[in-house]
């Protein structure tokens, strides 16, 4: 069990980025993004994304946009602002240290002792 | 076949089975209560129910017309539950939101904290037992044998029963069962709790009616007491009003020997000389009864739901009105009783003034003059029946 904890620590610190990441691509709703986050593997409920969704809106990096839609009420459409362009970018970086972090620990050559 | 209810989500009209419905209203209720504490709660909460809307479209376009709570659930599963999206946000909140943190904690950890209620499902009486047991995780049986048992000594089992009964809450609403019995307040709970609820046990109705008639019983004895005690003092303040109404209708007269004329109580001079002591005597004698008679109606009446119980402020006026009372009785009850053993004991002094004042005295012989004569010599009651 603790594996599974450990694991979903770890993608709660990613989402964030992950999230970003999809909508520098092309702005999108709720469901899309669980869509889209799903064929890459990670899942996550709804319940999880709006929370984050209005929490980046309202901290900046976020702009939505209401959309008619034929199946349903009308859907925000999140898209990234400017500062959540540059905040994208220093995610990027931070993931880029993380990565040599890990992969250098990974690398490591046990040493032998004679 | 079920109950159904039309709901207005978003503006759009939806149909869905009664229990669906509670099983929703919960759930929406938990997160508006989960997401409360963040500044944009309701937004994030609005949010999720754009997207239910959106799902029931789905479900209604799938040509299910009436949502029932197989698909209600589906949803919750699928959007989450309160207590599985507690992990996002409190990595996140570190920096600003300690406090209500303890506040969420509170709200859903629910499985160590028990309540003590009273069961309405098993009750042979009032379910207090019934609701003890499901607090301590025992028999029922084990509750009633040693209530029963304590009885025995002085009847204490069966008084502490009572003063349970009356201070436990009964346990009505399914969140309040759950607590009951100690189980994690979430949806699915409570739907569980909404769509099969616990069979209740009807105990065989000869045993209750035996104890609800013992109830009844002592219950009419605390009123026959209360009763008797207002019946006593009633009495006694009708007494006393008759002596204030012959006193009034028949001014002081050593003839009529009515056992509450003033004359017959002896109290002829009192009247005539101290008459404002025998009213201050009347007036606190009156209140000091018939404030309690009053107190013990009203409270009788209130108990009985006709009336409603006194305020505060009430009960302190009239207690002080009956002090004052009280205060002013005691000096003058004492006063008059000076008095009136005065006039009694040594009329020979105020003799003189009788004669005056024109009462006639007459005795056996009725010789008036030779009655007249031998007055001073003769000791005269106003109410001695030697003069007769």
């Amino acid at each position: 069990m603790n594996i599974e904890n450990a694991k979903s620590q770890m993608r709660k610190g990613m989402l964030e980025y992950c999230v970003l990441l999809l909508l520098k691509q092309r702005p999108s709703y709720a469901t899309d993004i669980i869509q889209q986050l799903k064929q890459a593997e990670l899942l996550v409920v709804e319940g999880t994304l709006y929370p984050l969704l209005t929490r980046l809106k309202n901290d900046g990096l976020l702009s939505y946009q209401w959309q008619e839609s034929t199946q349903g009420p009308p859907r925000k459409y999140y898209a990234l602002s400017s500062e959540g362009v540059r905040f994208l970018d220093g995610l990027e970086t931070a993931w880029s240290e993380l990565s040599s972090t890990i992969n250098y620990l990974k690398s490591i050559q046990p040493e032998f002792h004679l | 076949m079920k109950k159904n209810i039309t709901i207005n989500l978003c503006g759009r009209l939806f149909q869905m089975d009664e229990d669906a419905y509670n099983l929703l209203q919960n759930y929406l209720d938990s997160l508006r209560s989960h997401f409360g504490r963040q500044p944009e709660g309701e937004e994030i909460v609005n949010d999720i129910e754009a997207r239910i809307a959106e799902l029931f479209d789905e479900l209604t376009t799938r040509g299910i017309l009436a949502i029932n709570i197989e698909e209600v659930k589906a949803i919750i599963t699928r959007i989450g539950e309160p207590e599985q999206l507690a992990g996002e946000d409190e990595d996140r909140d570190n920096a600003r939101e300690q406090a209500s943190q303890h506040a969420f904690d509170d709200l859903h950890a629910q499985p160590a904290s028990k309540r003590l209620f009273r069961n309405p499902n098993d009750k042979m009486v009032a379910g207090v037992l019934s609701g003890l047991a499901a607090y301590t995780n025992s028999d029922v049986l084990f509750w009633r044998l040693g209530t029963v048992l304590f009885t025995f000594f002085y009847g204490s089992g069966l008084l502490l029963y009572i003063i349970m009964a009356i201070i436990m809450p009964e346990a009505k609403t399914p969140e309040e069962l759950l607590r009951m019995q100690g189980k994690p307040v979430n949806p699915q709970n409570l739907a569980d709790a909404v769509i099969d609820p616990q069979p209740s046990r009807n105990h065989s109705n000869g045993l209750r009616g035996v104890f609800s008639v013992l109830l009844k019983v002592i219950f009419a004895l605390f009123i026959g007491l209360f009763g008797f005690v207002a019946v006593i003092l009633a009495i006694v303040f009708i007494g006393v009003i008759s002596t204030v109404c012959f006193a009034l209708f028949m001014p002081a007269s050593g003839l009529i020997k009515l056992p509450f004329t003033l004359a017959g109580m002896g109290l002829t001079e009192v009247w005539t000389n101290h008459p404002v002591m025998l009213i201050l005597l009347t007036l606190s004698l009156l209140i000091v009864i018939f404030v309690p008679l009053y107190a013990i109606v009203h409270l009788m009446l209130s108990m009985t739901k006709k009336v409603n119980s006194m305020s505060m402020t009430q009960r302190i006026v009239w207690i002080v009105v009956w002090i004052v009372a009280l205060c002013c009785l005691i000096p003058s009850s004492v006063m008059v009783t000076a008095l009136h053993n005065e006039y009694r004991w040594h009329p020979s002094e105020n003799l003189q003034r009788n004669i005056k004042v024109g009462i006639t005295i007459t005795d056996e012989n009725d010789t008036l003059s030779a009655g007249v004569e031998r007055t001073a010599d003769w000791t005269v009651d106003a109410d001695s029946t030697e003069n007769n």
